[in-house]
């Protein structure tokens, strides 16, 4: 029963070992014996003994790697030895544990990013199906815009989607108690929870009767507002809630942690709309989400919306002319542009493991050469190729694997640096950890870079032949090129892999650099804005808001340390603007298609002046403006040059809408300078003003030009606005500089990323050749010994090691840089007003690579000049 | 059911499980010197591939191995045959003859 003597020999397997060693010990000392006893000299005799015995043990050791049970007993063998020796050179060891961990690790970050927001589904029934569907605004090039009841009715008719919802987002004054409170609210319709997949944790649903005006009193609540404006009261049900003065009945609390559309919004009530709101096919102003049917795929369910659209354009040419269905999957909706953003971040880590491995690779090449002999003595001693490379990879698995721990530690902090340094508002990235799929993407990358820095030197250092291990030397001398020739490839593509991020970094912080020097068109500093929601109580019509605004920036006015304070309905413009079509008079309308829209928004008399907004033509609001005088209006400098280039746009008329509509003419009386309030990166949009005294709006954003510090005169403009209403609301204080800052964060925060991982390249890729330039000036003592004796200056031997590490940097700089630009295109959707080609980048980066690499290199080149030529030769 | 063998390696056990037979007890080193010596430098064993070839033949049951002291007073390996071992030989013995004849026959008429 051989099976069964295998396996005891497998517990016998010290014993056996020792015996086995003995036993062919036994054998050489005999033949030796023999061959001196037939007159060989005892180095003869030893080497022609070895040369008989030949590749025997390997052949043993074949026999046994065949058995599974005894491969795994090796295995723990080969991690024992491998860990001793990883030990033995604690330096090197570090340094490649280091490098890797620091590959690893952002490689890690980067993952458990993109696993929380990219990968994980949703927190709906089925996610996958579910999708946002919007106005594709062909007038605007606005992909996702808002809209009308009648539109999605007829949406809903589709045959892919088994049900649609309409929603509204809304700001929900909370009032009756001691304090009233803005909270975030979305009026829905009655489907909107069972589209979504979800249920309130406690109570009821919405029922279709309650779209009705006047049955829409009940409100879900969410867990939030529950748990701290109720107290988490068990018995809220059937309890009133304020909102804006009228009571709502609460139906429902929903489950911890539900929030949409938005993570602010915490209380959902009925879309009651009045018959007029139902049957408008212009008025745009709903969001609609869809659940596709289980076997419908996407593509399927997009082409019959557009096929939708396409009939209700012919159905409907007055209206819907212009418009087509734009489906978006709602994982896409939500992720955005940081998908893009996370892939090119990952794309990046994934470079920067790339040199980590190069250079670890370099380092074991290194001192695979110093390990030469101790190689050569284990392959006489019959260990075979497959065996020596076995062993070789098991050590650099086992680094590779320390280096893996170590990443998930400095991921960890990664993380939390991530979190706390990122945009507020990037969705999901609160869901970042470390889980088990991260863990198992840690260990796969780090085996992966195990294997991939671990196989060259591996199979290097175990072309030994016996020959050669015998000779007092070790290694050749054409081995050794070969190997610096090696060594020198390795050291080029780090240094390429490393232009390559360093250019994608310089090109963006580029664009960072020009889009904060962007002039946006009005007064940054010091500008304080604020929102307030009068309380619609006490002022009830049009008249009295225009009036309490008129008193209210009055009072701010004479507050110390304002400038000037103004109002205005919105001072930056989010994706889907309030505007509308309109007509000029006296010229025929376009087809419907080819109208433009233009933004409405209402402000007080001086709030160009209060932001510094340049008046080209015309005149400003001023107190004439009111409600008994004709209506005025201003538009933008890009409006003016659009619709009346050659001619002064002041005195001409226009109105929203159709040209037939009662609605009075409005008279331009002043064209403004352009604002760019959709982002630093857009240019302004045909916009119009209204004067706030004769279009007045409820709510609207204080807008305070202070001589200082914006938030030290809160307190007070608080004081002056509960002077006049005690019951106003004030919510989303900021400045403008804030505001714009937190235009750029996400991509601040990009750009701070891929510098950062730039940089890293840069160190690993210097370590690479200062280690390289240290190895070679090590191996080569006796050639720089001969070149002192022979009197070369020190000066010539620093520039002539430097200038070879400095030719290897140029040829990866050369082909870095051309990869770089091969792939810039890539970038090019994060670029602003630079180019993927930017010269200046280039340049810019090729001098940083030139300065770490003469760094780099000069240090341990100056060695070099220090070997004492009779030492040199003395050591050869 | 014994592992069927690769023609050499059969050859192998052979002339290690023949030599046993003629010579008694012998270690490693004697095995090779006694093949070397009878085949004329002929048959030229690469040495160390004869200790699987031991090994494996000792777990297989055909060959008895223990540790005694050597001609020098060394402690050696010595091999020798078991019963098994021998009804093996007998069987390789009748492999060969049938494998040379087939041979000599295909030389002949091919």
């Amino acid at each position: 029963m051989a099976w069964v003597n295998r396996l005891a020999n497998l517990f016998r397997r010290r014993r056996l070992n020792r015996e086995v060693e003995e036993e062919v010990r036994f054998h050489l000392d005999a033949r030796i014996r023999d061959n001196i006893a037939a007159g060989m000299t005892p180095v003869e005799a030893r080497q022609d003994a070895v040369r008989r015995f030949g590749g025997a043990v390997q052949a043993e050791e074949r026999t046994r790697d065949a058995d599974l049970v005894v491969w795994l007993d090796s295995l723990g063998k080969d991690v024992t030895f491998a860990l001793r020796n990883l030990r033995k050179n604690p330096g090197v060891t570090s340094v490649a544990v280091l490098s890797l961990a620091l590959g690893i690790g952002a490689n890690t970050a980067i993952f458990s990013s993109i696993q929380a927001v990219l990968l994980r589904p949703l927190p709906y029934k089925d996610p996958s199906r579910l999708a946002m569907l919007w106005m594709d605004n062909r007038r605007l090039a606005l992909h996702e815009d808002l809209t009308s009841f009648p539109n999605y009715e007829d949406w809903a008719k589709s045959t892919s989607f088994e049900d649609m919802a309409a929603f509204t987002p809304t700001d929900n004054i909370l009032t009756g108690l001691e304090e009233p409170m803005r909270v975030t609210g979305t009026l829905v319709t009655a489907n909107f929870l069972r589209v979504l997949g979800v249920t309130p944790a406690f109570g009821r649903n919405f029922t279709p009767e309650e779209e009705q005006p006047g049955r829409n009193r009940v409100a879900i609540i969410g867990y939030g507002l529950w748990q701290h404006q109720f107290a988490a009261d068990p018995h809220v049900l059937g309890k009133n809630i304020e909102l804006d003065g009228q009571q709502f009945q609460i139906a429902g609390v929903m489950p911890n942690g539900f929030a949409f559309p938005s993570q602010q919004t915490q209380i959902w009530t009925p879309l009651a709309l009045q018959p007029r709101q139902r049957a408008s096919r212009s008025s745009y102003f709903l969001n609609v989400i869809g659940r596709m049917k289980p076997d419908v795929p996407f593509e399927q369910a997009r082409s019959e919306m557009t096929r939708i659209g396409a009939n209700l354009e012919q159905q409907y040419p007055d209206q819907n002319r212009g418009y087509g269905v734009w489906v978006v999957p709602l994982l896409t909706q939500t992720v955005g542009r940081m998908r893009e953003a996370l892939l090119l971040l990952l794309g990046s880590v994934g470079f920067v493991l790339l040199i980590a491995c190069l250079n670890v690779a370099n380092l074991f090449l290194g001192r695979g050469a110093a390990r030469g002999r101790e190689i050569a003595v284990r392959a006489a001693l019959g260990a075979g190729r497959r065996r020596l490379i076995r062993q070789l990879l098991t050590e650099s698995t086992v680094l590779s694997l320390l280096a893996g721990g170590l990443a998930v530690a400095i991921a960890f902090w990664a993380i939390r640096g991530v979190i706390l340094l990122a945009p507020k508002d990037l969705p999901r990235l609160d869901q970042i950890a470390i889980d088990i799929p991260v863990l198992a993407f840690t260990l796969a990358v780090s085996l992966m870079a195990g294997v991939l820095f671990g196989i060259a030197p591996a199979l290097w250092v175990s072309r030994v032949d016996l020959n050669d291990a015998l000779r007092e030397g070790g290694r050749s001398m054409s081995g050794t090129k070969r190997l610096r020739w090696i060594r020198s490839a390795l050291t080029v593509a780090e240094v390429a892999f490393s232009m390559i991020l360093l250019t994608g970094a310089g090109l963006m912080i580029r664009t960072m650099i020009s889009l904060q020097s962007v002039q946006p068109g009005f007064r940054t500093n010091n500008v304080l804005t604020w929102r307030i929601a009068p309380s619609r109580v006490k002022y009830t019509t049009g008249a009295q808001v225009a009036t309490f605004y008129g008193d209210l920036l009055r009072s701010i006015q004479s507050i110390p340390g304002v400038q000037a304070a103004a109002a205005v309905t919105d001072v930056f413009l989010s994706t889907t603007p309030n505007s509308g079509g309109f007509a000029i008079e006296g010229r025929p309308s376009p087809p419907p298609e080819q109208q433009i829209e233009a933004t409405i928004d209402r402000v007080s008399s001086n709030y160009f002046v209060t932001l510094g907004v340049p008046l080209l033509h015309g005149r400003f609001f001023d107190s004439h403006d009111g409600r008994d005088t004709p209506p005025v209006i201003i538009i933008n400098e890009t409006m003016a040059h659009r619709f009346w280039p050659n001619e002064d746009a002041v005195g001409k008329r226009f109105k929203f809408g159709d040209a037939s509509s009662p609605d009075p003419w409005l008279t331009v009386v002043g064209v403004v300078g352009d604002m760019r309030r959709q982002g630093q990166d857009k240019l302004a949009r045909c916009e119009t003003f209204m004067a706030m005294a004769q279009r007045p709006a409820r709510g609207m954003i204080l807008v305070v030009d202070t001589s200082s510090e914006p938030e030290k005169i809160a307190g007070m403009l608080r004081d002056a606005v509960r002077r006049l209403d005690k019951s106003a609301v004030l919510f989303e204080r900021s400045t403008i500089a804030d505001q714009i800052g937190e235009s750029l964060a996400q991509r601040r925060f990009q750009t701070f990323l891929l510098g950062l991982f730039a940089l890293l390249a840069l160190v690993l890729a210097a370590a690479g050749i200062y280690g390289v330039v240290y190895q070679s000036v090590s191996q080569r003592t006796s050639e720089l010994g001969i070149r002192v004796a022979l009197g070369a200056q020190k000066a010539n031997l620093l520039r002539m090691i430097v200038g070879e590490a400095l030719g290897l940097v140029f040829l990866g700089a050369i082909t870095g840089g051309l990869a770089a630009f091969a792939i810039s295109r890539t970038l090019s959707s994060f670029l602003y007003s630079v180019t993927a080609a930017d010269p200046l980048t280039y340049a810019a980066v090729l001098s940083l690579l030139a300065v770490a690499a003469i760094l780099a290199s000069v240090v341990p080149a100056r060695r070099a000049t220090v070997v004492d030529p009779i030492e040199a030769l003395r050591y050869e | 059911m014994p592992k069927t063998n690769d023609r050499l390696q059969g050859t192998l056990d052979l002339l290690v499980l023949k030599t046993l037979a003629s010579r008694g007890r012998m270690h490693g080193y004697g095995i090779t010197v006694h093949v070397e010596q009878i085949s004329k430098d002929f048959l030229h064993l690469e040495e160390g591939s004869l200790y699987p070839a031991l090994h494996r033949m000792t777990q297989s049951g055909w060959l008895r191995a223990e540790w005694r002291p050597s001609e020098n007073n060394r402690r050696a390996r010595y091999y020798s045959l078991t019963p098994a071992g021998r009804k093996r030989l007998a069987e390789e013995e009748k492999n060969w003859e049938q494998l040379t004849e087939a041979v000599a026959r295909v030389l002949r008429f091919a």
